[in-house]
């Protein structure tokens, strides 16, 4: 008997998203924003966690949202974008557990160093410093990556809730579709086979 | 070194049966699409029996070769080391299918090295991992693309009409194209290919089974930007079905078809073409979950069967009149070199020291161009429209090349928001997001798809330290893009750029052209020669070192082509079932 090495079927990498090539992951300088109050409460809706403790879920939570804030689309705390990486970094990404447990509570000890209580609770300015300031470490990299993930992946994953990541870029999702696709092959006239 | 086989008397009576004809195989594969296991009627052979065939890969190569030979009348064996899906076991999950290997290798349980040259030491390469390719009856062709081209005459005798190359193995092929035609013919019709023919196509001897798939955005404006620059795009060739064919339902124009199975049936992959159709003649048994490790040899130096394991784990063996590998250019790779007799570190076959060697991955650009309105190219097939005016080389660019150029959106939801926006583009925040509104489906990308020289130090060999989940050495990859193929794809992205400016975009950015690490065309590491001394197999796919052992997939190919190797891997395979059968029947195996 050949004994092969068990593992997870799903599961992703235990490096983090610094190995990720490709230029996926470059990282480039911001554009400043406010965060909505309102969203972030119905974000937390009272759904338990299952691997972030209640302060990780809070400060996992408004950073998605400084990703993704919401304006006048659905932003990360409509989408569920805070579950998403609760049940990933309990399952495929376990990997980036350490990483983002330590990046998150560097987040609220920065907020707390400037006299708030944690990041989540920051007021919207100094969240955007903090953002800054971490902007290039490994843990940004890999906090965005999972929330993008969370924004756009199927909604099994437990994000892009409703589609509400799709929506937001303008995709309509059916599970089939008939031509015309689009704008130019609809002014061809073209739709049909050729 | 010809023994005949026993079992050819009784082969001969039934090879005549012509298979490319309606039979009652044919009209099953849409009903089996929706199977959720095995064929329970599927023929079983046992252990110590000795079959005629056992193929190693049930892809693009392994599912025409199981499904000729059955025909022929051999009692075949295919051993698939990936599970047995059906079309509705594939999601259009972007996270399943690109992030977590839900149809390829996991680089947790199957890591792969990579490193730029010979002198480097390999790195584990997890994501992407270096070489991309489908674990699962079926193989590649269940979650390719499904460009379709056919190779030109010119790709079959290059190396005369250009010359040398220096630090290459540029070589002609030993066959060409008029004699692989008959066999394209057969793919289209056997395997289901939509399309028209193209103005700059050599002669084919029979229209294609079915019309062009409908035209995307995409395609309306490479063709708008191709008559501005007097260029001429013409729809592209896909195995994807626009029409009914053999029983197997048209497009629904999903979208997902890149990396993805098709649930529909509609994409004509080995799975719901081949297979069930081998399977159905009653000679075949395709056994999935089954991970080949060494090719036996006697002291004759003949095959005499192929060692695996299990789902479980525990070593089988199943015996056989010959053996085909047809297990993509990597993975062959690894078996041969596995499969050496006691102190031979060189493997089997191998006489020519070329096994693993002239890796090529075709190189691969992409431009980008925002437009005014809406394309959604997420929707529909990848490809609608192709150009082929920069196929041949052209020594007046000063380097040797050519390719193909194609309009698409490679990039879905996940990929895009990670990094499709352009180089300027915030990454976070109300400006990243009010531009992933704006960009996504008014984008399109122009994608060339070009020549890699076979460099001799491009290679698929075994990693010296990394292993799998099985123990078995990983794959370790050594590439460099040739210097003349890095200009080639610095050129399609040139041309790439004119046609988005030709179509009206009002934007257009692209990345810096650099050498490749990721490949998912796996060709040339077994190529095909007359010269023993730099050739792995003859010109029929046989092994010039082991008489009973044929090797047919990517690792066949001399050169690489423009890209789009599926089409002419699977006309090589219906060649090679042919030629396999004749020289059965003959006694000359």
């Amino acid at each position: 008997m050949h004994e092969p090495k068990r593992s997870t079927r799903r599961e992703f990498l235990s490096t983090g998203a610094s190995t990720i090539g490709g230029g996926w992951l470059a990282l480039r300088l911001p554009w400043l924003a406010a965060l909505s109050a309102c969203a972030r409460d119905a974000a937390l809706n009272g759904e338990p966690f299952t691997t972030l403790s209640a302060a990780e879920a809070a400060a996992m939570r408004a950073f998605a949202a400084q990703v993704f804030p919401t304006d006048e689309t659905p932003g990360a705390d409509e989408a569920g974008v805070v579950y998403f990486v609760d049940r990933g970094l309990g399952s495929y990404f376990a990997g980036m557990r350490p990483l983002m447990g330590d990046g998150l509570r560097d987040l609220d000890d920065r907020a707390r160093a400037a006299g708030t209580t944690s990041f989540d609770e920051a007021p919207p300015e100094r969240q955007l410093e903090i953002m800054r300031e971490v902007e290039t470490t490994p843990f940004f990299g890999t906090a965005r990556l999972l929330a993008v993930l969370g924004m756009f992946s199927d909604p099994l994953h437990g994000g892009n809730r409703a589609g509400a990541g799709w929506t937001l870029l303008g995709m309509e999702h059916e599970a089939s579709y008939q031509p015309p696709f689009g704008y130019y092959d609809a002014e061809a006239g073209q739709g049909g086979a050729a | 070194m010809m023994r005949p086989l026993p079992t050819i008397g009784a082969a001969t009576a039934t090879a005549t049966a012509a298979p490319s004809t309606a039979s009652p195989a044919l009209t099953s594969a849409a009903t089996r699409a929706t199977r959720s296991a095995a064929p329970a009627a599927m023929r079983s052979y046992r252990q110590d029996e000795t079959v005629d065939f056992v193929i190693v890969g049930s892809g693009a190569a392994g599912g025409v070769l199981a499904k000729e030979l059955a025909t022929a009348g051999f009692d075949v064996v295919v051993l698939e080391q990936g599970p047995w899906r059906q079309s509705g076991d594939f999601t259009h999950d972007e996270l399943g299918n690109w992030f977590l290997f839900d149809l390829m290798p996991n680089p947790t349980e199957f890591p792969q090295t990579f490193r730029a040259s010979e002198s480097g030491q390999a790195q584990v390469q997890a994501f992407p991992p270096p070489l991309i390719y489908a674990r699962g009856v079926g193989g590649s062709s269940v979650h390719f693309t499904a460009n379709f081209w056919r190779f030109h005459p010119i790709d079959f005798n290059e190396r005369s009409r250009w010359g040398a190359i220096e630090g290459t193995g540029f070589a002609d092929w030993p066959i060409t194209y008029d004699e692989l035609e008959p066999y394209y013919t057969k793919v289209d019709w056997e395997i289901g290919v939509s399309g028209a023919p193209l103005a700059r196509d050599a002669h084919r001897s029979r229209p294609y089974p079915v019309p062009p798939l409908p035209v995307k955005s995409s395609g309306v404006l490479l063709e708008r930007g191709a008559a501005k620059l007097g260029l001429t795009a013409e729809p592209a060739p896909m195995a994807i079905l626009s029409q009914p064919h053999e029983g197997r339902a048209a497009c629904m124009h999903c979208g997902y078809c890149m990396m993805y199975g098709c649930e529909f049936g509609a994409k004509s992959s080995t799975l719901v073409t081949m297979i069930p159709r081998a399977v159905d003649t009653g000679r075949c048994e395709v056994r999935p979950n089954s991970t080949a490790h060494r090719v036996e040899t006697d002291d004759a130096g003949r095959a005499t069967g192929v060692v695996y394991w299990d789902a479980d784990g525990t070593e089988q063996r199943q015996r056989a009149r010959a053996v085909v590998l047809a297990a993509n250019g990597a993975e062959t790779t690894r078996l041969l070199m596995m499969s050496g007799r006691a102190g031979s570190a060189d493997g089997l076959a191998n006489s020519s020291g070329m096994v693993g060697r002239h890796l090529m991955f075709n190189g691969q650009t992409s431009a980008f161009g925002l437009f005014e309105h809406p394309l959604n190219e997420y929707k529909s097939v990848q490809v609608t429209r192709i150009i082929h005016d920069f196929y041949d080389a052209d020594p007046a660019r000063g380097f040797y090349g050519g390719g193909g150029i194609d309009a698409r959106m490679s990039q879905g939801a996940l990929l895009f928001a990670l990094g499709g926006l352009p180089p300027d583009a915030p990454q976070w925040g109300p400006e990243y997001k009010r531009m992933l509104r704006d960009y996504y489906t008014h984008t399109v990308e122009i994608a060339g798809h070009t020549t890699s020289l076979p460099v001799p130090t491009n290679s698929v060999s075994l990693d010296p330290d990394a292993k799998d989940r099985w123990g078995r050495p990983a794959l370790r990859i050594t590439y460099r893009d040739h210097n003349d193929d890095l200009e080639m794809m610095r050129f399609m992205q040139d041309r790439s750029k004119e046609l988005l400016e030709a179509a009206g975009a009002t934007r257009v950015w692209a990345p810096p052209i650099a050498p490749q690490t990721i490949g998912a065309h796996l060709l040339g590491t077994a190529r095909m020669g007359n010269d023993p001394r730099t050739s792995v197999v003859d010109r029929d796919h046989r092994a010039h070192d082991v008489p009973n052992l044929f090797i047919c997939d990517g690792s066949s190919f001399v050169t690489s082509g423009r890209g789009q190797p599926t089409m002419t891997i699977q006309a090589l395979a219906f060649r090679a079932g042919e030629r396999l059968a004749e020289a059965a029947r003959a006694g000359k195996i």
